[in-house]
């Protein structure tokens, strides 16, 4: 209950109980004293009434124990009787009895105190009773018994109740209306701090500023508030400037939040530089994904297409294959023709071996008869040697004659004569000689090329043979590799059926790798799209942080 | 090989001398016939030490040596030197042998004194010294040698070195 209770309210009530509670504790301990001073100043005036009277009561009593005349105490009582408070008044000897008295019935039976003690005082009611004993020479000589008003006391009582009643009700009163008026005003500015407080909360921050000069703590928390509000709006400008792309703001206000506040600006600075950096390294990957996803494309479009092409070829094999098969037969066919061939063939060649033999010999013996004729005709030039020296000689011989003959003067004139005739058929003989020379050079010259176009007959008869012995040799082989190539033709056309079904089950399989293709070339566009969304949404952010980017002062 | 018509005609009053016609290499010389001892096959020349270059060297013919000379080399013609040379002409000039070389023997011919000329002024001032006449003939121009004059001026060539 004291929960839902507002603020003033608390502090009255608070104040009130605790006011109440210090007029009623101090009321009480002032009129308790105040009675119990009262209480003093009686008793200390009854005491000494008291005194007084048994003072002047002693020769009294004294006397009047022996002469029985109560006149003097009498007296005694009389004077005391102008005490307006009496009420009641005895006297009584040593042994009780009554020696004068007034009003006295009343009166109770105290036991008298002890001589020289001083006399008992009670309270009952609205009476004080007093005994007194009254002695001489410290014997008991009589008893004085009183009894007072206390209606002047309990008056006097009632008067302090009273007045402290008032006076603490004035001070409750009073306290609790300063209490609320207190309690009010802190109530009053806390209950606009908390509808501000409450704003704020709910992010209004366009408040006005508390008024409040005062300089307490109420003022001094309006300040803070104030000074709080101020930061809060400043931040709150410099977020706005921040998220409109000022990041050139300079922040007014000290302390951690501002601190913090720079550092997250710095922080969204270096972020943002570092969100271009992102931003580009993303735009040109996303650049580099688009192009390769275009090289993709085109690169599987070609896959395609090639997987086209190659169905379309391998039905061409396909068919080439049956082609093979049927060509593989023909082949066996003029394997066969080309067998009979080659032995017809082999027969040729040796009826050609021989002959080629045959004209070996022939050339052999061309060469010897030809070699014989050169040493024949070598034996001649030596002949014509001989026949050339001599006419040399004959030549040498006639002419020294004729010079004898010159020297004989005219006898020797007919020898000179005979002497040229010499020398003239030594002459013819030379000439001669001279053409036989140049006819034995031709024939040599004739039967050496004869000689070397023979040796030449007789390498090609041999070439000619051993190319034939070569020939007989691949013939062999030939028909080894016609044996070789019927049964490779065979096996060609078990291995086309093969590769017909092989090529069968690859058309298939191109078939699936046409659609797995195909499947591709539809993935890389849902890529190629995506990319170009991402490329777009990349532009958006370099857009938006270029913003910051031309604001920010070191970006 | 080269053809000669032996001269037919008989000797005449008109004065005539007989000559030894021959050829060494690019040149055709002429001697007095009487001064041909004898014509031989060329033999081994054996060379002299200390002697002239056209001075080739002496030979030993029948127990005689004699000096060989290069005509050549002496009159130190123009062109190639002869290397065709088979015939040695053995001379006798005033008592002195001596031989020289010929390639080709052309004859002994009667040539008449009328055909003999004054050698050519563009003739070598030896040439000439050594010369007779000069004369035309079938196979060219012939130089008459004078042998006296010839001996001579090779021994005054010899002593002078």
């Amino acid at each position: 209950m004291m929960k839902d209770l507002k603020l003033r309210w608390k502090v009255a009530g608070t104040t009130c109980i605790i006011l109440a509670l210090t007029v009623i504790g101090i009321l009480w301990v002032f009129a308790a004293n105040q009675r119990e001073v009262l209480k003093a100043g009686l008793q200390a005036k009854v005491s000494s009434v008291t005194n007084m009277l048994c003072w002047s009561l002693e020769a009294a009593v004294d006397a009047a124990a022996i002469t029985m005349q109560t006149s003097p105490i009498e007296e005694v009582v009389e004077s005391a009787k102008n005490d307006k408070d009496l009420i009641s008044i005895r006297v009584e000897d040593a042994q009780g009895e009554k020696l004068t008295g007034f009003n006295d019935a009343e009166l109770p039976d105290l036991v008298p105190p002890r001589v020289s003690a001083p006399p008992t005082i009670e309270f009952r009611q609205d009476r004080l009773f007093v005994v007194a004993a009254i002695a001489k020479d410290d014997s008991l000589v009589g008893v004085l018994r009183m009894a007072y008003s206390l209606d002047k006391f309990n008056a006097e009582e009632a008067r302090i109740w009273q007045t402290g009643a008032l006076i603490g009700l004035l001070a409750f009163v009073l306290g609790a209306a300063l209490a609320f008026l207190f309690g009010h005003r802190i109530a009053r500015h806390l209950g606009a701090m908390t509808s501000t407080f409450q704003k704020m909360s709910e992010g209004d921050l366009s408040q006005e500023p508390l008024d409040l000069e005062s300089g307490d703590e109420i003022g001094q928390l309006a300040s803070a508030f104030n000074a709080l509000l101020s930061q809060m709006r400043e931040l709150s400008e410099h977020a706005r400037a921040i998220s409109q792309g000022n990041l050139n703001r300079p922040l007014e206000g000290k302390g951690d939040l501002a601190i913090a506040f720079g550092d997250m600006t710095h922080s969204i600075i270096e972020l943002t530089a570092k969100f271009t950096e992102l931003s580009e390294l993303i735009d040109t990957r996303t650049a580099d994904i688009l192009t390769t996803a275009k090289q993709q494309e085109s690169g599987a479009a070609q896959q395609a297409a090639t997987v086209s092409e190659i169905t379309a070829t391998m039905e061409e094999l396909a068919a080439t294959a049956r082609q093979i098969a049927n060509n593989s037969e023909n082949v066996t066919k003029a394997a066969e023709q080309a067998a009979n061939m080659v032995t017809d063939g082999r027969q040729s060649l040796s009826s050609f071996v021989q002959s080629m033999t045959s004209i070996e010999n022939g050339n052999r013996t061309i060469n010897d008869n030809i070699l014989r004729l050169n040493r024949q005709v070598q034996q001649i030039r030596g002949v014509v040697e001989l026949i050339n020296d001599i006419a040399d000689r004959s030549d040498l011989l006639a002419l020294n004659a004729a010079l004898e003959g010159t020297k004989a003067g005219d006898a020797g004139k007919g020898f000179l004569l005979v002497a040229a005739e010499m020398r003239r058929l030594a002459e013819n003989v030379f000439q001669s000689t001279a053409e036989i020379k140049q006819l034995i050079g031709e024939v040599t010259e004739a039967t050496n090329a004869t000689v070397m176009a023979n040796e030449s007959g007789m390498r090609a008869t041999k070439d000619g043979v051993e190319r034939a012995g070569e020939a007989e040799r691949a013939f062999t082989l030939i028909v080894q590799s016609i044996e070789n190539t019927t049964n490779s033709a065979k096996q060609i056309s078990l291995a086309t059926q093969q590769q017909h079904t092989g090529t069968d089950q690859i058309v298939a399989a191109m078939g699936e790798v046409s659609g797995v293709a195909n499947q591709w070339v539809e993935g890389i566009r849902h890529t190629t799209n995506s990319v170009s969304e991402l490329a777009a949404f990349t532009a958006q952010l370099k857009t938006m942080v270029a913003k910051y980017q031309q604001d920010a002062p070191d970006a | 090989m080269e053809t000669r018509q032996p001269q037919a005609s008989p000797p005449t009053d008109a004065a005539s001398v007989s000559l030894f016609l021959f050829r060494d290499g690019q040149e055709a010389y002429a001697l007095g016939s009487a001064a041909v001892v004898e014509v031989i096959t060329g033999s081994t020349v054996t060379p002299v030490p200390f002697t002239p270059d056209w001075m080739e060297g002496v030979i030993s013919v029948r127990g005689k040596v004699l000096p060989v000379l290069d005509l050549f080399r002496y009159f130190q013609l123009p062109g190639d030197a002869p290397t065709q040379r088979s015939r040695l002409l053995l001379l006798a000039v005033e008592g002195n042998l001596f031989a020289l070389w010929s390639d080709k023997i052309l004859g002994v011919e009667d040539i008449a004194e009328a055909k003999f000329e004054v050698p050519m002024d563009t003739l070598t001032p030896l040439l000439r010294e050594c010369m007779l006449a000069q004369l035309r003939h079938d196979d060219g121009l012939i130089f008459y040698l004078d042998l006296p004059k010839l001996l001579e001026k090779t021994r005054q060539q010899v002593l002078k070195k």
